[in-house]
């Protein structure tokens, strides 16, 4: 427990727009001008230049109003948007020897694996993150499954234990989700993202649009998993209470660009720039 | 000897070719005649042509003939015909500027340069059954044909009688208000779906010609879903034209434009009201939307337009509304050739014993299977129960 | 055998010289990639969609005059649709054509493939309804074609999970989705599970046209050909034991059922069940014929 954390992410001028882009995009854009938008070419600078550091167990919140760019750099990080620039250095935990690898250069092949293997996500709408159609089993199955898991006892074996650890009965395991309440669909979301003991649990805005009490039980069940598993995660939100009940670290963006980062208590106590001076005032 | 098989399929095809025949003779009527077909019935002969993707007026005849008057019987022989055609040359592109217009009507404009010219249509016939046609005698015929000569007599100083007009999107694209076709949608030379299958996305050319030769029914039906509210609910005719579009090629030798001759054929183009935004170019415009027939198929050309315009936009990401099936480019195409829907349909006539058999093995099991669940959990009540007691 | 004189209008097996072309590279694309389907611009023929036009144009596409032809639907050579297929092609060609697989070059074929084992020196021709086995989970082609393109098959394997959860077994009759050469997802066509097995490192060809599709594809010889079965479900074949021909007494063949009327019989008749592939069947009925012959 007295050993140095290792890193476990590392992005590097991360950005992507939507456009050709111009010579005056970086006058027109950006948190100062309040727009994402050039005016002159219609370019949306949606995340630009990026930069941070992800250690292994920690969680980092990332806050921002919506169009801030925060689900753009989640996507990115999650393979499913390339970007136009920049690095997402990835450090194996269970490896101290190996490599760093970009992520960001991988063929899709690669992505998919490497998605599917060491990243689990999670959703705010579960249509996002489930299939509808298939049973909550199945759902949680998919992974396993991609994985070549071809034992349908081991199978559901594993989806049992992986219910119990998200508080979900596990005898409804060939339910429909629909027949399962939101704040249920986010447990069977949060199995499913664990099924296969990822390295890195991005959470995008999980709990808004859940009634507060049902809200308080998932964080509570993501901070057991967070102590749990030394799980290492990325917790997108725009509430800031949540982002204080989970974060170590936060970092705040506003039109694609991050305006400050640091420790996340020191990041409320004292916001240094006007956006989060903004936004921590209006939080009370 | 229990077992008998099915046997003869020989003489089965050979004698339903028979009983086929026979229906159509059995009345003892007078035999209809290609040209009365043709002259007659010129709405069958159209969609025959324009289903079964083969100008030939006289052959869409025979087609109709020989299927009973079953439009989709009889652009399935003109398709299968026309499959068995070498291929001379293209044509160059036309334009149908120079269409010789029997009827161009435009709904934009309460004038448009040219005039309304309403021509042969039958909007506003009251839609009362005629029964002079019961007793219609070749007098009667003589007697019309006489009284077009005089009309014709009259009419030819007038500087319109040829019925070349300008065209209605000329103006708007004057005007700015038509989308210019996006870069990534120009192409060099057109796509060709009878040399290779359309795979999805698909080029705007590819998508033209699959719906110039779709089922005019399945076109109308989209469409109309998709004006009804799921789609572009407003699009605006901006010209409607009807009449002989003059075919040119390049000579073989001489590689000059030559004029070979003139097709029947209707045109539509629309404009939709949603505003489609280009990328550098942020003015607001309308889209266009194209539809285009052999033959006089009024019905067919604006659901073709409509539905051009409705996929369009859909690729875009600017249309206005709830977006349904009709916007959905893959989902219309595939599902809208009549040829492929009816002979995919009326396959389950074939032999289907052996996946029945397949299924009904299946079907077994899985009773098997719930009955063995069945089993288990009243075991485990009355395990339950003992316990219990 | 019987042979015709082809048909004077026509060029010989009817579709053009460069359709044909297309045809047959397009075979050659999707013998190269194995279980890979290859879009192809498939003819319009004077036969209906649907109706084997697929199938047709692969034949068309590689009979040669000295070929023998033989041609089933449902295994049986007399059915109503083989009889009209093969009268197309005798006309048009003008080959020989023979009911017995032995003999045939060319077997073309709707929802079976023949008893008797095919050589390297065979030709096995199927024809194809449906083309994709992802539509069960992504009916969209363009989003299955990416799917294809990148392995992505978990969703077809949450698919056969939830089979197995819901139907207690893999629920699918027949298209049964198989791994080929390692690599694709294909459809089997609706042959039964029985003759899936028949694709598995064979000694011939398998060519699968699908017309309306617009789709060819390929098995070649001694490829692996795997159906998708769990550890502790296995993929297996109709069988039930004791099950005989009623005509031939074959124990090892797929059977059809169908009920026979008599009148005399307490629920007016019975459930016989006989080979589907019929002149497998003849076949075994005439040797036992003359083995009765040589044995009196």
């Amino acid at each position: 427990m007295t050993h140095l954390a290792t890193k476990v992410l590392h992005v590097e001028h991360l950005s992507k727009q939507y456009g050709p882009g111009c010579a005056r995009c970086a006058e027109y854009t950006g948190p100062h001008h309040h727009s994402s938008q050039c005016p002159i070419c219609g370019t949306v600078h949606a995340c630009v230049d990026a930069n941070f550091t992800l250690h292994q167990g920690e969680v980092l919140g990332i806050v921002g109003e919506s169009g801030s760019g925060k689900s753009t750099l989640l996507q990115m990080i999650n393979l499913a948007i390339a970007p136009d620039h920049g690095h997402i250095w990835y450090h194996e935990p269970r490896d101290d020897a190996a490599q760093a690898v970009d992520l960001a250069t991988m063929n899709a092949f690669a992505k998919r694996t490497f998605r599917n293997d060491r990243l689990g996500i999670v959703y705010q709408r579960p249509e996002l993150g489930l299939n509808m159609r298939f049973t909550v089993g199945g759902n949680v199955a998919e992974k396993l499954l991609l994985a070549n898991w071809r034992h349908v006892g081991n199978i559901r074996e594993r989806i049992r234990d992986l219910m119990q650890q998200t508080e979900l009965p596990p005898e409804r395991i060939d339910d429909e989700p629909h027949t399962f309440s939101g704040g249920m669909l986010q447990r069977v979301q949060i199995a499913k993202a664990l099924s296969s003991s990822p390295s890195l649990l991005l959470l995008d805005e999980v709990t808004s649009g859940l009634d507060l009490s049902v809200q308080a039980r998932v964080l509570d069940l993501i901070r057991r998993i967070q102590w749990e598993h030394r799980m290492t995660m990325l917790l997108v939100s725009h509430d800031l209470g949540v982002i204080k009940q989970l974060a170590r670290r936060t970092i705040v963006m506003k039109n694609g660009h991050i305006v400050e980062s640091g420790l996340t208590d020191q990041i409320l106590e004292d916001p240094q720039h006007p956006y989060t001076q903004l936004l921590v005032s209006s939080a009370l | 000897m229990g077992y008998i098989a099915a046997r003869g399929g020989t003489n089965a095809i050979l004698n339903a070719e028979q009983l086929v025949d026979y229906l159509r003779l059995k009345g003892g009527s007078t035999p209809l005649s290609l040209v009365q077909i043709r002259d007659q019935l010129r709405h069958a002969v159209g969609r025959a042509m324009n289903e079964g993707a083969l100008y030939a007026p006289m052959l869409a005849a025979l087609a109709v003939k020989q299927a009973e008057g079953d439009s989709i019987e009889a652009s399935f022989l003109i398709r299968a015909f026309r499959s068995t055609l070498s291929r001379i040359m293209p044509t160059r592109a036309l334009s149908s500027r120079q269409m010789r217009c029997l009827r161009r009507i435009s709904a934009s404009f309460k004038d448009i340069p040219g005039g309304q010219m309403l021509g042969p249509s039958q909007d506003y016939h009251i839609r009362l059954l005629n029964t002079l046609l019961i007793t219609e005698s070749t007098a009667d015929i003589g007697r019309v044909h006489a009284h077009y000569q005089e009309l014709i007599a009259q009419g030819s100083n007038d500087p319109h009688a040829i019925g070349h007009f300008p065209k209605v999107v000329d103006y708007m694209r004057d005007e700015e208000m038509i989308a210019p076709l996006p870069v990534d949608q120009q192409e060099a030379e057109p796509f060709d779906i009878t040399r290779t299958a359309l795979t999805f996305p698909c080029s705007r050319s590819a998508r033209l010609q699959a719906l110039a030769q779709s089922d005019t029914g399945c076109l109308l039906t989209y469409a109309y879903s998709s004006v009804r509210g799921y789609g572009d609910a407003h699009p605006t005719l901006a010209e409607l034209r009807y009449g002989m579009l003059p075919v040119e090629v390049n000579h073989p030798l001489t590689g000059e434009a030559v004029t070979i001759g003139e097709i029947e054929v209707t045109e539509c183009e629309t404009v939709s009201k949603a505003h489609s935004v280009g990328t550098h170019d942020t003015k607001p415009r309308f889209n266009l939307g194209y539809g285009f027939t052999f033959g006089h198929g009024e019905v067919k050309a604006i659901s073709m337009a409509i539905l051009d315009s409705v996929m369009s936009q859909a690729k875009r990401n600017s249309l206005g509304g709830e977006s349904g099936p009709a916007a959905n480019e893959e989902f219309v195409l595939l599902h809208s050739d009549g040829i492929e829907a009816s002979g995919f349909t009326a396959h389950y006539k074939l032999p289907h014993y052996v996946t029945f058999e397949a299924d009904l093995k299946v079907l077994e099991r899985s009773k098997q299977h719930k009955t063995t669940q069945e089993q288990s959990r009243l075991a485990t009540i009355a395990t339950h129960l003992k316990e219990q007691a | 055998m019987t042979q015709t004189s082809p048909s004077q209008l026509y060029n010989f097996a009817f579709i053009d010289e460069d359709s044909k072309r297309e045809v047959r590279r397009m075979t050659l694309k999707a013998v190269a990639i194995p279980g890979h389907q290859i879009p192809f611009a498939s003819r319009d023929l004077p036969i209906a969609r649907g109706w084997g036009t697929g199938g047709l144009q692969i034949t068309m596409a590689i009979i040669q005059p000295e070929d023998t032809l033989k041609v089933i639907d449902q295994g049986d050579d007399e059915s109503v649709n083989a009889v009209n297929l093969r009268r197309l092609l005798q006309r048009t060609a003008g080959v020989a054509t023979t009911t017995d697989t032995d003999a045939a070059s060319i077997v073309q074929t709707r929802h079976r493939i023949p008893e008797e084992a095919m050589r390297a020196d065979q030709i096995l021709v199927l024809q194809v309804p449906m083309v994709d086995p992802l539509r069960w989970v992504e009916p969209n082609l363009e989003r299955a074609t990416v799917m294809h393109g990148e392995a992505d098959y978990g969703r077809m394997w949450v698919y056969m999970y939830e089979s197995v959860v819901k139907a207690g077994d893999l629920r699918i009759a027949s298209q049964y989705p198989v791994m080929v050469a390692g690599r694709y997802l294909m459809d089997t066509t609706p042959i039964p599970r029985w003759d899936v097995p028949k694709l598995h490192m064979a000694e011939t060809l398998f060519l699968f046209g699908a017309g309306r599709e617009k789709r060819i594809y390929a098995v070649p010889p001694h490829t692996s050909v795997v159906p998708l079965e769990f550890a502790d479900y296995r993929f297996k074949v109709e069988y039930t034991p004791g099950q005989q021909c009623r005509r031939c007494g074959a124990t090892d063949t797929f059977l059809t059922s169908h009920f026979v009327v008599q009148p005399d019989a307490p629920n007016g008749g019975h459930w016989v069940s006989s080979c589907s592939d019929s002149s497998y069947c003849t076949k075994r009925v005439l040797a036992q014929t003359v083995a009765t012959e040589e044995i009196s």
